[in-house]
């Protein structure tokens, strides 16, 4: 946590907004009200408790913020159902339907809503990240994958960064702020792509250590 | 981190599916002797229009994905199909239908 608070502010990625905002209220099969919370919530809520304390803001790219609506709300509301954890909460054991998801999804849709009014972030929605520095990091990717060292530290199934994360990479250089995030291709890499100059610092969301503050 | 278009989940997908599973048992439930039928079925009519639109030309000229279409004309519309029916007694909002209606049994 040290060297994220040796700064003014971190940026989050859209993995870490809808961590944040995923805490629920439903009501479970005999009407009580249950919460219904992300398995990664209390730790994005910890971390950014303790950033908020210390007086930083969190930013974040538009571009991410629209990745966090469409994209992020959905696939991690998916990821709870398949573990059965949602089920269990309420009680019910048949398939959840779409409507069900797309629920939740209007009620954490709802939650990044109020999120966004937070005097303590800062969507950035003007920043445009130079083209041929894109191109010059995903170059560098390909040669990450071409390395058999290097290769290793990609997981499994990802494909190059997208234009998003390459985006956030960028931004955390010209606003000389972290980035936190949750994906491993991009913190795997962090002292790689810190030596070339395309970042800042790349903070590995599950290895922040919330009792260093 | 992977790109868009190869997450196969994205909130625009579960609007056209929520909003077609929505109108399958609203046109379970209607009876033509509901006053009101014709207009929640034109409702029901421009839904899908408006679905098949952006499907065919959206996807196909725009960005090629469905996650990334603007689905704000959709969204609308799936409302007003959802009010309407809840104002005909027919069913009620997603929003307010008890949970277990929400699960298949």
């Amino acid at each position: 946590m040290r060297d994220l608070l040796a700064y003014d502010g971190t940026i989050y990625d859209a993995n870490c907004l809808v961590y944040y905002v995923f805490y629920i209220q439903e009501s479970d099969s005999v009407g009580n009200s249950v919460i219904i919370e992300g398995p990664y919530t209390g730790r994005a809520r910890r971390i950014t408790e303790i950033l908020l304390a210390k007086r930083k803001k969190i930013r974040t790219l538009r571009v991410a913020w629209e990745e966090a609506e469409k994209v992020t709300i959905s696939s991690a509301l998916k990821e709870a159902i398949r573990d059965g954890s949602i089920q269990q909460r309420l009680g019910l054991k048949g398939k959840p339907t779409s409507m069900f998801e797309y629920r939740l999804a209007g009620r954490l849709r709802a939650e990044l809503a109020g999120l966004k009014r937070q005097v303590w972030l800062l969507i950035e929605p003007a920043f445009v990240p130079d083209p041929a520095r894109i191109s010059a990091l995903k170059k560098v990717y390909e040669a990450f994958c071409l390395d058999p060292e290097k290769q290793k530290l990609v997981p499994p199934g990802k494909g190059d960064p997208s234009f998003v994360d390459l985006s956030l990479v960028l931004f955390s250089s010209a606003t000389k702020l972290p980035l936190l995030t949750n994906d491993r291709e991009l913190y795997n890499f962090s002292t790689d792509l810190k030596t070339m100059g395309f970042c800042e610092l790349i903070k590995a969301f599950p290895h922040v250590d919330l009792h260093g503050a | 981190m992977q790109s868009v278009e190869r997450i196969p989940d994205s909130y625009n997908k579960l609007l056209i599916q929520a909003s077609c599973e929505y109108c399958l048992r609203v046109l379970g439930k209607l009876c033509t002797e509901v006053p009101g039928h014709r207009e929640l079925l034109a409702d029901i009519r421009k839904l899908i229009s408006s679905e098949q639109d952006l499907l065919i030309h959206g996807t196909r000229d725009q960005v090629g994905t469905v996650a990334l279409l603007n689905l704000q004309v959709l969204e609308d519309r799936f409302s007003s199909v959802q009010e309407r029916s809840e104002h005909l007694g027919i069913l009620a909002t997603i929003e307010k239908m008890p949970i277990d209606q929400l699960f298949d049994r």
